[in-house]
């Protein structure tokens, strides 16, 4: 099975626009440096499994979140409600992606999101990891799949 | 007439979303309830009373097909208006949910969507009471 970078980016753009009012802003050049991220991790299983990842630089979540709570929020995002929202939209990006992938009819289990603040380089693509990386106007937004390696079509030597 | 509404989601966010849109719609409202499971959420129904349901369908400790199952089993609730708004993309499941007569709203959700479907439902309400 292979999956494409527009399949992926196309999915994590949709539910940034929708979810977050987050838009795509082109023109940004070469892997951010990383730094503080926030990271949401959901892993899936039916007919094929593996799992999607939504990485964040820490300093755009709170207003993606204040996006998705409404204007009226008095105080700035808790760390919690921070995390709760980025697990959310992992979770929305990989439903909608994995039945992407698969067409209507099979039905896939999504376990729910894990989610981590950290300190770290942005994240290098792993083999078989398929990335797409969404330049927004405030900053980026990164989502990979990786599928198990049943599901992942085999190279010819 | 105001509208009850109970929100069940495990994602707070999520239900503030929920709640924001039902706000912004237009719609009359009465009192708003949020549950984060299927278990909260019918022990709001057992105390409270709700004209509407909007549930998710993957949660902890009870998901919303069980939820539902348990709100039609009471003949109180039988025809309760219930959207779900999951992330549920089959086909198969959707249709294995709307054989619950439920409507479904996929996330992501638009504003437009959710009003829409509500209006929808508050026709089918005033109808029935003819």
């Amino acid at each position: 099975m292979q999956v494409s970078e527009q399949t992926v980016a196309s999915v994590a753009k949709k539910v940034l626009e929708t979810m977050a009012f987050a838009f795509e802003m082109p023109g940004e050049e070469g892997p951010p440096p990383g730094g503080d991220l926030v990271e949401a991790t959901v892993a899936f299983s039916g007919p094929f499994a593996g799992r999607v990842r939504l990485t964040l630089p820490a300093e755009i979540v709170p207003e993606l979140v204040a996006n998705m709570l409404g204007d009226e929020q008095p105080e700035p995002p808790t760390p919690q409600q921070q995390h709760d929202a980025v697990g959310e939209l992992a979770n929305v990006m990989c439903g909608n992606l994995v039945q992407e992938i698969a067409g209507p009819k099979p039905v896939f289990r999504l376990d729910p999101p894990q989610v981590e603040s950290k300190n770290a380089p942005y994240p290098a693509a792993a083999p078989a990891e398929v990335v797409a990386h969404i330049p927004l106007e405030t900053g980026w937004a990164r989502l990979s799949l990786v599928l198990e390696p049943s599901c992942v079509e085999a190279t010819a030597p | 007439m105001a509208l009850n509404v109970l929100v069940v989601d495990d994602s707070a966010t999520m239900r503030h979303m929920v709640v924001r849109t039902l706000q912004m719609s237009g719609l009359p409202l009465g009192q708003l309830h949020q549950a984060a499971n299927g278990r909260e959420g019918l022990d709001v129904l057992e105390r409270e009373w709700v004209d509407l349901v909007f549930v998710d369908i993957n949660m902890p400790v009870m998901n919303g097909m069980e939820m539902i199952d348990a709100i039609r089993a009471q003949p109180t609730y039988a025809e309760l208006p219930i959207v779900v708004i999951s992330t549920e993309s089959s086909r198969t499941r959707i249709d294995e949910v709307c054989r619950r007569g439920v409507r479904f709203i996929h996330k992501p959700f638009t504003p437009e969507q959710v009003r829409e479907v509500v209006q929808g439902l508050i026709g089918e309400l005033k109808d029935a009471s003819l």
